[in-house]
């Protein structure tokens, strides 16, 4: 209520006063001008900030002398205590300097802000600096209308120092008419009635204008107009300094602990300072006129002794508190402990962080870096193994078989509590502080929030092991105990590489972009489809067919999560100079290039089959390679059929001539299926099948047709992979679709339409295949970048919707979850259609030459 | 004549697309340096190595051989533009 009424009622005081005085009104307008010209100074300062004020940071703050030396430089140079303290709020919060180091830096400010008295004093008041101000603000538009950044820096500047030289100058102007009509020095009060009085006077002025700087400038001012006495200005002056600390105040409200901890430290700095000078008042009084007599200044010149009280008092309130900054941190760390909760929530990402371009960044590095921590020890958990384990030198094969007891760890709950939490916080704050930053900040925002989406599917990805793992490596069955130990040495590999790499990144070495293509084919030659481990468990009857299938399961979301970890590493610690990244991402090896690596050496074969996988059909190569053929396009129809339920859509309607966005909207109601039930009956039984029979082929035909059926099986698994990633996605689109929330309604409403043109465009591509249609390739890359443009992620929409706050942050993780189920469903099926046509086009020369 | 071509040249160094491609061209050279001495370093293990970790080895040179063979050709790209 109160907030309510509070602005209009200082515009009608203010109104009235300026319709009563219009001496008052100058001063007024003299102080908001000045106010304005801080905030285009605080902008100007911020074009430098980034980097810049970073490296600078890093190095002059690694003791206390030089975190005082920092403070008070660049308050001087920045004219503004508040800013100083604010950006030391921003790059402790962030965690990149300490609370010891940040105590420093906010002595140094108060020392640094009283150079501003000096220039008012010793320069503002002498000299007609309004001469110099309009000439500033002509050049410094100019330059503010510019493209480049520091150009446009140095612009706001100008225009600052222009407006803070303007709002000094009318204040002066409004002081001299004041004069003349009303002295305000007959009210003076004398003694430590008037001290308290004007102290109070003090306080408020500066929290009211948010700075010490406007305070004084309009106390200097004053005071060299005669308005009030060189006593009361004394005392305004104290009361400014303890007043400033408000805007470190507020500014650590938004901070994380350590933030308010420094806020907290600036209050106790300026409060004792403030009390000595109070209790002290009169021999401070004298040792400045002791020192003003000194450097020759005249007896009746007050504003340059308040100059000197102003630079004496906040020395000595250094001299007092630097001997016991050790104490004064350890205390503020007593009285402000780290709630235990911040375990799962995020350490780094507060409002503060997102002032600078450097501290966000930073702070998104830190919290992602937390994230990965996280999701290594479920990961290790994940495949029953500890942290400790995996970064230890002892062989992993060795560790993978000592240990007897799984972990017990519900993996679903980590997720929930910890990595989903992070992720969704990660994602908000990313978002926000992409808005306004520079392309290339932005782009390394971007790489953090790739690199935390491959964290979460890696973490999904072992999520789904998790299952089996817990019955098979406990199983009778050496033969699959074994296949899923490799597994597990596999995943908790690929962990120990991350964190070599990661410890490299650390000491400044990028990352390597042969270890992680490197990775990529080890990971694939470990894939017991692609090296021929479950041929030869199928063949020799060591398994059965349930557990061959989860095996090639299993082994394909091993894949998945260690190919997630290897692009997160990509992005996570890649250079960030352009040049070098280009040229790294133009050697690294596509999938396909690393499947050709894989392929080399050769796997055996054998098995049985459904519809068209006869025992006769195996009689023969051709028949073998067509019976294969026919039951992966039988596998594809069926899971056409489970897709397009599984978003909402029946095939008539998928393949009809109509927009898809009416079809969409059209619907309702959603379908009633069960897509586990229909992925269990059919995908599931006719994958296990092909994969056998075609197992069985390949030991009898020569290499070429061996490769044709090992497509045909790759070709099963992408649509395998297609059903699964829809399976996921199917529990938030039932959901969401009935939303009240129009706005992630229509997101979802988008990835079913994404999906149903890419099974609708995938089918033209089939039937111009069929025709022989030569521009099969481009067709293909058209639907990718189509599916590409169509995630919210990178096309914006996410962003619009978070950054405006029309879903939830919880609505935001399931959109970006889901949207990378639905294009890793679509890749899936357009994968499959480019094998089919490959295969397509290596059999038509057999077919044209046979009789 | 030769004043047109030095013209020219001058005129290529001080655009900005040509300072691009330039510095592109000597990204791409730093790194097949580095993958060439990786390829040396891991061919040396090799013949140290035994067991478990040769198979490993290989499969580590197979990728870089890949990978600067994928490199000379952009490199030669970047050469004639």
């Amino acid at each position: 209520m109160l907030k309510k009424i509070a602005l209009p009622t200082i515009f009608v005081l203010l109104g009235y006063a300026f319709w009563a005085s219009p001496d008052f009104k100058e001063i007024a307008a003299g102080v908001a001008i000045f106010l304005f010209g801080m905030l285009s100074l605080e902008q100007g300062f911020r074009a430098f900030s980034s980097g810049l004020l970073q490296r600078i940071l890093r190095r002059s703050t690694d003791g206390l002398h030089k975190s005082l030396a920092f403070g008070v430089v660049t308050t001087t140079l920045m004219q503004s205590s508040s800013l100083v303290s604010v950006i030391t709020i921003s790059f402790l919060s962030a965690g990149m300097i300490g609370l010891k180091a940040g105590l420093g830096i906010i002595f140094g400010a108060n020392l640094g802000t009283t150079t501003g008295a000096w220039l008012v004093a010793g320069f503002g008041l002498k000299v007609k600096i309004s001469a110099y101000a309009l000439p500033m603000l002509v050049f410094g538009i100019l330059l503010v209308f510019q493209k480049a950044k520091a150009l446009k820096g140095i612009g706001y500047i100008l225009t600052g120092l222009g407006f803070l030289f303007l709002g000094i100058h009318h204040m002066k102007e409004g002081f001299e008419a004041f004069k003349a009509s009303f002295d305000l020095a007959a009210y003076a009060v004398p003694g430590y009635p008037g001290l308290f009085l004007f102290l109070f006077i003090g306080i408020l002025a500066t929290v009211v204008m948010q700075s010490s700087h406007a305070t004084l400038v309009l106390i200097i001012t004053a005071l060299a107009s005669g308005q009030i006495t060189y006593e009361n200005a004394l005392a305004l002056a104290i009361g400014a300094n303890v007043g400033t600390t408000i805007t470190a105040i507020i500014g650590a409200l938004g901070a994380n602990v350590e933030g308010r901890r420094l806020a907290g430290g600036h209050l106790v700095f300026n409060l004792t300072t403030g009390l000595v000078a109070i209790a002290a008042i009169h021999p401070m009084v004298a040792t400045v006129d002791w020192l003003s007599d000194l450097v020759g200044i005249a007896a009746d010149d007050y504003t340059l002794r308040l100059a000197v009280f102003h630079t004496v008092f906040n020395t000595i309130g250094i001299v007092l508190m630097a001997p016991l900054i050790n104490v004064l941190e350890r205390n503020l760390v007593r009285l402000m402990p780290e709630k235990e909760e911040e375990t799962t929530r995020p350490l780094y990402l507060n409002e503060s962080a997102l002032e600078f371009p450097d501290t966000a960044l930073e702070a998104a590095r830190l919290e992602t870096e937390r994230l990965y921590d996280e999701a290594f020890a479920t990961i290790a958990h994940g495949i029953d193994l500890h942290r400790g384990e995996i970064l230890s030198d002892r062989d992993l094969n060795e560790v993978v078989l000592s240990r007897e007891k799984p972990i017990e760890i519900d993996m679903a709950v980590d997720y929930e509590k910890t990595v989903k939490v992070l992720y969704g916080a990660i994602i908000e704050f990313v978002i926000k502080a992409q808005a306004g930053t520079s392309a290339d900040v932005g782009r390394q925002l971007l790489d953090y929030r790739v690199a935390c989406r491959h964290i979460v599917e890696a973490v999904k990805s072992v999520q789904q092991i998790r299952r089996n793992l817990a019955e098979y490596t406990a199983s009778d069955n050496p033969h699959i105990r074994q296949a899923y130990n490799n597994i597990r040495v596999l995943v908790g590999g690929a962990l120990r590489d991350m964190a070599a790499i990661r410890d490299a990144a650390r000491e400044g070495e990028t990352v390597s972009v042969a270890e992680l293509d490197s990775l990529r084919l080890e990971v694939k030659e470990a894939d017991v489809l692609t090296s021929g481990t479950v041929d030869e468990l199928i063949r020799d009857d060591l398994i059965s067919a349930e557990m061959a299938t989860s095996l090639m399961n299993d082994s394909a979301y091993a894949f998945y999560a260690v190919t997630h970890l290897v692009d997160m590493a990509g992005s996570l610690y890649a250079t960030e100079d352009p040049e070098e990244r280009a040229a790294e991402e133009s050697v690294a090896l596509s999938e396909d290039e690393v499947d050709a690596l894989a392929d080399l050496r050769e796997p055996p074969p054998t098995a049985t089959a459904p519809r068209y996988l006869t025992e006769e059909a195996l009689a023969s190569t051709q028949t073998s390679l067509t019976a294969a053929r026919l039951e992966t396009e039988n596998l594809y129809d069926k899971a056409i059929a489970i897709l397009s339920h599984g978003i909402d859509l029946h095939r008539r309607e998928i393949f009809s001539e109509r927009d898809l966005a009416e079809v969409v909207e059209a619907r309702s109601e959603p379908i009633d299926i069960d897509i586990d039930e229909d992925y269990e009956q059919t995908i599931k039984v006719l994958y296990g099948a092909i994969t056998r029979f075609v197992g069985r082929a390949r030991t009898s035909v020569p290499f070429t047709k061996g490769e044709r059926l090992q497509a045909l099986r790759l070709a099963a698994r992408d649509i395998v992979e297609a059903v699964k990633a829809v399976k996921h996605l199917r529990k938030n689109l039932s959901h969401y679709s009935c939303s009240d929330n129009a706005q992630i309604r229509r997101a979802y409403n988008d990835i079913r339409i994404l999906l149903g043109s890419v099974m609708r465009d995938l089918r033209a591509v089939r039937e111009a295949a069929v025709k022989g249609d030569s521009e099969l390739p481009a067709r293909l890359e058209q639907v990718k970048l189509a599916v590409k443009q169509g995630d919210s992620l990178v096309n914006g929409t996410l962003d619009m919707l978070v950054r405006e706050e029309l879903i939830t942050p919880w609505m935001a993780t399931s959109l970006m979850n889901d949207g990378a189920y639905a294009e890793h469903a679509a890749f899936r099926l357009i994968r499959m259609t480019e094998r089919l046509i490959a295969l397509d086009e290596a059999e038509a020369p057999a077919r044209e030459g046979a009789p | 004549m030769k004043t047109r071509k030095l013209l020219e040249r001058l005129a290529e160094l001080t655009s900005n697309s040509e300072a691009k491609k330039q510095k592109e061209r000597e990204a791409m050279k730093a790194l097949l340096k580095a993958l060439k001495k990786r390829q040396k370093k891991l061919e040396e293990q090799l013949a140290t190595d035994s067991g478990h970790k040769k198979k490993r080895l290989r499969s580590k040179i197979k990728v870089i051989q890949a990978q600067r063979k994928k490199g000379i050709e952009r490199y030669k790209q970047l050469r004639k533009r």
